[in-house]
C-alpha cells in the first residue's frame, strides 16, 4: 500500500474505478504534463514546481468534485490554469509576502532545493534554459487567453472543445483567442526573420 | 477551380485539429490551404518540441517532485485533521463560557432578598443629645409644636431619662 491510499479514507479504496484510487499513480501519470504546461506559462522552472505540487495537492482535495464528464488531464489542467491566473492576480503581492517571510531556514531550503540535477550534464541544463528562454520570448507576447488555448492546443494536443472546458471559456472564444495567438506567432517570426 | 480559400481562423482550427465537413472537404482539394495549415500545424509542433525539450528532466528529479508532492499533501491532510482537532476544542471552550455567562446571569436575576436600604447611621443617643441641646437653647415660638412633639417621642421612650427630663422641661416652657 502506498502513501497516499493508506492516508486516504476508507469509502476512497472502496472506488477502484476512479482516476484517483492510486493517487501515486495519478501523480507519476501526469505530473510532467502539468509541469510542462505550468513551466511553458511561467517560464520559471522553480515556481512551476511550486505550482505543479500545488496542483496535485488541489487535485486530492477535490477529487470528488471531479465527475468524470471530461478526461481527467482536462480537469487537471484547469486547476494549473487557474492556479497559474491566481498567481499572477496575486504577484503584486510578493513583495509584501518577501518582506513579511523572515524565516531563516527559508534561504538553505531554498539553495537545497537548487542542487543540479545529478542525472543531466551542465550542457544539458544549459541548452534547456535557453531553449525555455526562446519558447518564453515567444509566448509572453501573447495575452493571457491566447497564450492558455495555444499552449493546450500545440503541448496537450487538446480539442477546442477540451480546451474550452479546461479554461471556462466558449468553444468560439478559444477558436478566435488560438488563431489570434497563431497569428502573433507569424508576425512575430516574420519580424525576426527580416 | 477554387474560387474560395479557408480563413486564417479556419486554417488555424484544422491545425489544431478541428475540422469541420466543410474545412476537410476544402483541404482534401485545395493544396494552397492545405499548404498553408501545414505551415501552422509545423509551428504548433515545434513549440510544443521547445516546450518538451525545456520542461524535460531526468527521472531522479521526477521521483523528487513526486515524494514532494506526496509530503505535502500527507502534511496537509494532517494539517486538516490538526484544525478540525482545534476547532472542536475551541468550540467546546465557546459553549462553555457562554454557559458559564449565562449561569451568572441567571443567578444574577434571581429575585434577592430585600435588604433594608441603609441610612447614613446616626445613633440614637446622639440624636436625642442633638435634640436637647437643641431644646435647652431659647425656643423660639414658632418651634413649639416641635418641643410638643419631641416630648411626646420622650413619652414612648420611657427608657431614657434625658427624654423624660426635656419633655419636662418642655411642658414647664410652656
Amino acid at each position: 500500500m502506498n502513501m497516499l491510499q493508506a492516508a486516504a479514507p476508507a469509502g476512497a479504496q472502496a472506488e477502484a474505478e476512479s482516476p484517483f484510487a492510486d493517487f501515486d499513480e495519478f501523480i507519476r501519470l501526469y505530473q510532467q504534463r502539468v509541469y510542462r504546461l505550468v513551466l511553458a506559462q511561467t517560464s520559471e522552472p522553480d515556481l512551476a514546481e511550486e505550482l505543479t505540487q500545488e496542483c496535485f495537492i488541489r487535485a486530492f482535495q477535490k477529487q470528488k468534485g471531479f465527475r468524470g464528464d471530461c478526461q481527467v488531464f482536462t480537469w487537471l489542467a484547469r486547476i494549473a490554469i487557474n492556479l497559474v491566473r491566481d498567481h499572477f492576480r496575486n504577484r503584486r503581492f510578493a513583495l509584501w509576502r518577501k518582506l513579511i517571510r523572515f524565516d531563516a531556514s527559508e534561504p538553505e531550503q531554498s539553495q537545497a532545493e537548487q542542487v543540479p540535477d545529478p542525472a543531466s550534464t551542465p550542457e544539458e541544463h544549459l541548452l534547456r534554459r535557453e531553449r525555455l528562454e526562446r519558447v518564453s520570448q515567444r509566448i509572453q507576447r501573447l495575452t493571457t487567453p491566447q497564450r492558455e488555448a495555444l499552449l493546450l492546443s500545440a503541448v496537450e494536443g487538446m480539442s477546442i472543445e477540451e480546451i474550452s472546458r479546461a479554461t471556462n471559456r466558449r468553444p468560439g472564444t478559444v477558436k478566435s483567442h488560438l488563431h489570434r495567438a497563431m497569428m502573433n506567432l507569424r508576425n512575430w517570426r516574420e519580424g525576426e526573420q527580416q | 477551380m477554387i474560387s474560395i480559400h479557408l480563413s486564417d481562423e479556419e486554417l488555424t482550427a484544422a491545425a489544431a485539429g478541428e475540422r469541420s465537413p466543410r474545412t476537410a472537404g476544402h483541404l482534401e482539394i485545395c493544396p494552397q490551404c492545405w499548404e498553408q495549415m501545414s505551415i501552422y500545424r509545423g509551428r504548433l509542433a515545434s513549440l510544443k518540441q521547445d516546450v518538451c525539450y525545456s520542461g524535460g528532466r531526468s527521472a531522479i528529479d521526477w521521483g523528487r517532485q513526486s515524494r514532494s508532492i506526496q509530503q505535502r499533501i500527507l502534511e496537509a491532510q494532517i494539517r486538516k485533521t490538526a484544525g478540525r482537532n482545534v476547532g472542536f476544542v475551541l468550540a467546546t471552550s465557546a459553549l462553555a463560557v457562554i454557559l458559564v455567562i449565562f449561569l451568572v446571569l441567571n443567578f444574577r436575576s434571581t429575585p434577592l432578598t430585600p435588604t433594608t436600604p441603609t441610612v447614613a447611621a446616626i445613633s440614637d443617643a446622639a440624636l436625642i443629645s442633638d435634640i436637647e441641646a437643641r431644646l435647652d437653647q431659647d425656643l423660639p415660638e414658632a418651634l413649639q409644636p416641635a418641643g410638643l412633639l419631641v416630648g411626646e417621642m420622650g413619652g414612648i421612650d420611657g427608657q431614657h431619662g434625658n427624654h423624660n427630663t426635656s419633655h419636662a422641661r418642655t411642658r414647664t416652657q410652656q
